[in-house]
């Protein structure tokens, strides 16, 4: 059977830079889903809270740690919010939640994807 | 932050605190906003700084000896990184290898400092976008430390060279990589560090 394709993240680029240990790649994984429900609550209080500077960083960590998993889709929306919140006009809103509402599911598609191949492998 | 007020020489400015601690005013803010250093604000919005908190601070700082490196195989690394997820990918991908490495992992650029003046790595992996002292001030302090001047550092980032360069730049002996994590550059650039422990372990004296 072939392996199944995955879209919003890429496993195999992720194991080849853990240097081919399926062990970490696998520790890694199991930590994804608590990771994105702690950095979801943080880019949702940073939105409401009309914070650029908070949403700035929150989106930072994101571009970082999607990078890793290779979900570079996201990463670019990522990029782009935290270039506006960077800058932003003082007390300007600048990001909305109708904003962020593309990367939070975009968040949530790579979980069920990461739920999908941890439950396979 | 507290908001309770008290005896106005208990506390000092933010300017004040930056002077006395040797940080830019914007490490010092985001120190408050972080919980490690104690403050409230006036009705006008300006942070008073609890003395004691900066008191404490200065003298984690200070109590920091110069060890000397011991004499053994391990290389000790030191990975400075804010996000919990890629903490993880470092601990299990170094554990993943055989290479004889003492790792430690900081979340605060602050913590890594004093853990440095207390206990010298032979590298720093080191984020730059981190609250409290970010990496670009953490990095600074580091070369302007001569018990830490021999450090090699590495740097992993998700800021681009032109976002690096808008930040204030890095110093020439910092290595700068993009992440993803490149582990397979790390892996080399441990082993030409190990290689060069050996070999300096082993000149006759």
């Amino acid at each position: 059977m072939s392996e199944p394709t995955y879209i919003h993240f890429d496993p195999q680029a992720l194991l080849q830079d853990l240097t081919g240990s399926q062990t970490a790649l696998v520790a890694v994984l199991r930590s994804f889903a608590g990771w994105r429900k702690a950095i979801e609550a943080e880019l949702v209080a940073a939105t409401e809270a009309r914070d650029p500077a908070r949403l700035g960083r929150a989106t930072h960590t994101v571009r970082g740690t999607l990078s890793q998993l290779h979900a570079d889709r996201l990463v670019g929306m990522a990029t782009e919010i935290e270039k506006r919140c960077r800058h932003h006009d003082a007390g300007a809103v600048v990001v909305t939640r109708a904003d962020i509402a593309p990367l939070i599911s975009g968040l949530k598609a790579v979980t069920a994807e990461v739920t999908h191949y941890l439950a396979t492998h | 932050m507290t908001t309770k007020a008290e005896s106005p020489s208990e506390f000092i400015s933010t300017a004040k605190a930056a002077r006395q601690l040797g940080l830019s005013l914007g490490a010092v803010q985001q120190m408050v906003e972080s919980g490690a250093l104690a403050a409230w604000k006036t009705a006008g919005g300006h942070r008073r700084i609890r003395q004691d908190s900066v008191d404490a601070l200065l003298a984690r700082s200070q109590d920091t000896v110069a060890h000397p490196r011991p004499q053994t195989e391990t290389l000790r690394v030191m990975v400075v990184e804010d996000d919990t997820l890629l903490q993880q990918v470092y601990r299990e991908t170094f554990k993943s290898w055989s290479l004889p490495l003492e790792v430690s992992l900081f979340e605060h650029g602050l913590d890594a400092l004093l853990e440095v003046g207390r206990r010298a790595p032979e590298l720093m992996i080191a984020d730059l976008r981190m609250p409290g002292l970010d990496g670009f001030e953490m990095i600074r302090r580091l070369r302007e430390n001569p018990h830490a001047r021999q450090v090699a550092i590495v740097v992993v980032t998700a800021l681009s060279n032109d976002e690096i360069a808008e930040a204030g730049g890095l110093p020439h002996d910092v290595t700068v990589y993009q992440k993803p994590v490149p582990f397979h550059e790390l892996h080399g650039y441990m082993q030409a560090l190990i290689a060069q422990r050996r070999r300096e372990r082993d000149l006759p004296a």
